[in-house]
């Protein structure tokens, strides 16, 4: 049975129950402005600024909560919605400090894109601006500035409704009304950060974040956190070699629209000065120092034929990897293992297991290594999964490693890998779903070789007859297995030996 | 790009959450249960236990009352923290023995309210609104319109209203207060 229809800037648009009309409209392309709207939270309807024409009616109607009915006919861009809207801009500029040169959310804020598309809102009022407190610590990651804020209740919504645990509080009235953090000290949710890409102007920013870079001159690309086996989906933010933030991307079926502050955090191990960027080779003194690419991957094809065994890969490595992990270790006639820590789950997106790729391994059928054992070649990636105990003792003579303190003395060669940011390839969640990570190449030290060629290069050392396949051939091979028959892949990766990537 | 680290050790607060008080007291049970019938949940019975507990408590609401008031209401303390700030009768502070709360709205202030609050505050010897007098006599609150503008400028003396008050009869009042 038909809902009825309603018609948003002419295109007539079936009505869906429990939906809004900016919700109808968004389905639809229909971008309506919004500040205190978020689909995973509820409608508060206090900013304004999403305001529509409804023929028929005489007032502006908010369309974040207004209700369709059969036969509407709604106008998001008439001169009369636009001066509604304009109205709403000016009063939340009135005692806006308008300090976007030193703002943060310059760039990404909607005060600012609004702005730009509502026209200027010239300021009527002959009154002075309020002063209201500014660098207020909301726990130790968060900065809040009440005089930016405009006062939408997102964040307050974000503490009450998601993760019930109501740190924060509006406090006051009118133009002295401000978020106060109600409980002293640290937030008790371990999700807290989430508040900074909620707010949608600059009064909540990251406390490790601040005055770091201008958005502009950052390279994003989407990715996977690698932090936990969820495997919430993120946006890498990097510049000039650093990787400056991640922040979580929208994925109904993973995280919904969060991540949490430990994931988000868990970038800096791309940073460390310790970082590998080149591969070095063991000299006659002992020392490791730097070769070519070519010297190194001959090295280790001599290093591995005078001690083969079996290979120890980490379980945040993605499939690709774990796979040609495999065929290095058979054509050794050892077998390939991984390790993935465990730890504390929560009852939302934070899981037990560690191993950001562990189920992609036991599809792969690679055994989990469960304490330290010998092993050839040893590919760690930060070091939480494949514990110092477990890289000293292996023997490893060939090492892949992002930070130099992992390498373990036994190291013949050593290949810096590329960090999960720095890197494509297909991880399985916890549930099970295949999705991918790819490689922001604003992060990072240039020009590091992508290990799965690398890998394939040493096989063609220790296999004359070896044949390369390249990622595509290697995601071929995965695909053929029975384990992964009736596995989805993510866009991009659907049709048969189609990697996308590199 | 280098990143330098930072730290973040000095910047919080550090202090121990309140201790809830045991609410409603022995004498307040009854009051709190009538008012508690009147509304469909717990939550909507928020503004009306609150001014109970405001004037059981002194006239005001220190952050012990209202972790006990919120517990007894099932809602979080930060919702209370929010209707005692939002609402200009509750007082978060010690309030004194006698409130006088003087008007300020448009037309009190046109006939002179300016003039009473400073009478209010030498009077009570305190230099602005919204705190104790040293003696703990007194807490004048400017207020905005309180509905007898066609008798302003107006005054509330503990809740008692006063109109067309001029500052002679303000001093009055107020030393009549013990
Ligand atoms: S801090 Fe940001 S999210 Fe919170 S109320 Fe203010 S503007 Fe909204
Ligand atoms: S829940 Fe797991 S995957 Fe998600 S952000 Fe946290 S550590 Fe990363
Ligand atoms: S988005 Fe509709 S009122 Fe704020
Ligand atoms: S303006 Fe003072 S009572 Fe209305």
């Amino acid at each position: 049975m038909s809902n009825g229809k309603i018609t948003i800037d002419g295109q007539v648009l079936d009505i869906v129950p429990g939906k809004t009309v900016i919700q109808i409209a968004n389905d639809a392309g229909i971008g309506v402005q919004h500040y205190c709207y978020h689909p995973g939270l509820s409608i508060a309807g206090n900013c304004r600024i999403c305001q529509v024409e409804v023929e028929g009616w005489d007032r502006p109607q908010i369309s974040c909560k207004l209700q369709p009915s059969d036969g509407m006919v709604v106008h998001t861009q008439s001169e009369f919605a636009k001066d509604a809207r304009e109205g709403t801009m000016e009063m939340l500029l009135v005692n806006h400090p308008l300090d976007c040169p030193i703002c943060d959310q310059a760039g990404e804020c909607h005060l600012q894109d609004y702005s730009y598309e509502v026209g200027q809102g010239a300021a009527s009022s002959p009154t002075a601006k309020t002063n209201l407190p500014k660098n207020v610590p909301f726990g130790s990651k968060i900065v809040y500035d009440a005089e930016r804020c405009i006062k939408c209740t997102l964040c307050v919504r974000f503490c009450e409704e998601v993760t019930e645990t109501n740190e924060l509080a509006m406090a006051g009235r009118s133009d002295h009304e401000i978020v106060i953090m109600t409980s002293q000290g640290e937030f008790e949710t371990p999700y807290s950060m989430n508040i900074i890409d909620l707010c949608p102007v600059g009064a909540l920013t990251s406390r490790d974040f601040r005055f770091k870079s201008r958005l502009w001159f950052m390279d994003f690309a989407e990715s996977v956190c690698t932090g936990c086996a969820r495997g919430c989906n993120v946006m890498t933010g990097g510049r000039d070699g650093s990787f400056l933030r991640m922040e979580p991307r929208e994925n109904q079926a993973v995280n919904k629209w969060w991540m949490c502050d430990a994931g988000r955090l868990g970038y800096k191990a791309a940073n460390v000065a310790s970082r590998l960027e080149a591969p070095l080779v063991r000299n006659a003194d002992g020392a490791l120092v730097q070769v070519n690419w070519e010297r190194a991957i001959s090295a280790a094809g001599a290093a591995l034929k005078g001690a083969p065994g079996d290979v120890l890969i980490d379980g945040g490595a993605t499939l690709e990897e774990m796979a040609l992990a495999n065929d290095l270790a058979a054509a050794m006639g050892g077998k390939a293992k991984y390790a993935a820590a465990t730890g504390e789950g929560d009852d939302f997106l934070v899981v037990a297991e560690k191993g950001a790729n562990a189920a992609g391994a036991e599809l792969l059928g690679l055994p989990r290594a469960k304490k330290a054992s010998a092993a050839s070649v040893v590919i760690v990636e930060r070091g939480q999964h494949i514990t110092a105990s477990m890289r000293d003792k292996s023997g490893a003579v060939v090492v892949f490693a992002m930070d130099g303190e992992h390498v373990p003395d036994s190291a013949q060669v050593v290949f810096p890998l590329p960090s999960s940011a720095e890197r494509n390839g297909l991880l399985v969640n916890c549930d099970g779903i295949v999705q991918a990570i790819s490689s922001n190449t604003a992060i990072g030290p240039n020009n590091l070789a992508d290990p799965i060629e690398l890998i394939e290069d040493i096989l063609g050392e220790l296999d004359d007859g070896y044949d390369w396949r390249g990622r595509d051939g290697v995601l071929a091979s995965i695909r053929a297995l029975p384990a992964f028959a009736k596995v989805d892949f993510p866009a991009g990766y659907e049709a048969a030996g189609v990697g996308a990537g590199s | 790009m280098s990143v330098p680290p930072e730290s973040t050790a000095s910047v919080l607060p550090q202090a121990a959450p309140p201790e809830a008080v045991a609410f409603p007291p022995k004498e307040l049970k009854k009051e709190c249960e009538d008012i508690l019938s009147r509304y469909p949940t717990r939550m909507a019975a928020c503004l009306p236990v609150l001014l109970l507990a405001q004037q059981h408590y002194g006239g005001w609401i220190s952050p012990e009352v209202e972790a006990g008031v919120a517990s007894y209401l099932e809602v979080s303390d930060s919702h209370i923290r929010g209707l005692l700030t939002f609402y200009a009768m509750y007082n978060t502070k010690p309030a004194g023995r006698h409130e006088v709360w003087v008007c300020r709205t448009l037309t009190c202030w046109l006939r002179g309210a300016e003039k009473l609050r400073q009478t209010a505050l030498d009077t009570a010897g305190v230099a602005t609104c919204g705190t104790e007098s040293d003696d703990g006599k007194f807490l004048i609150k400017n207020m905005e319109c309180l509905g007898l503008c066609e008798v302003a400028p107006a005054v509330f003396i503990d809740g008692q209203p006063h109109v067309n008050v001029t500052p002679e009869k303000l001093t009055e009042l107020m030393e009549a207060c013990d």
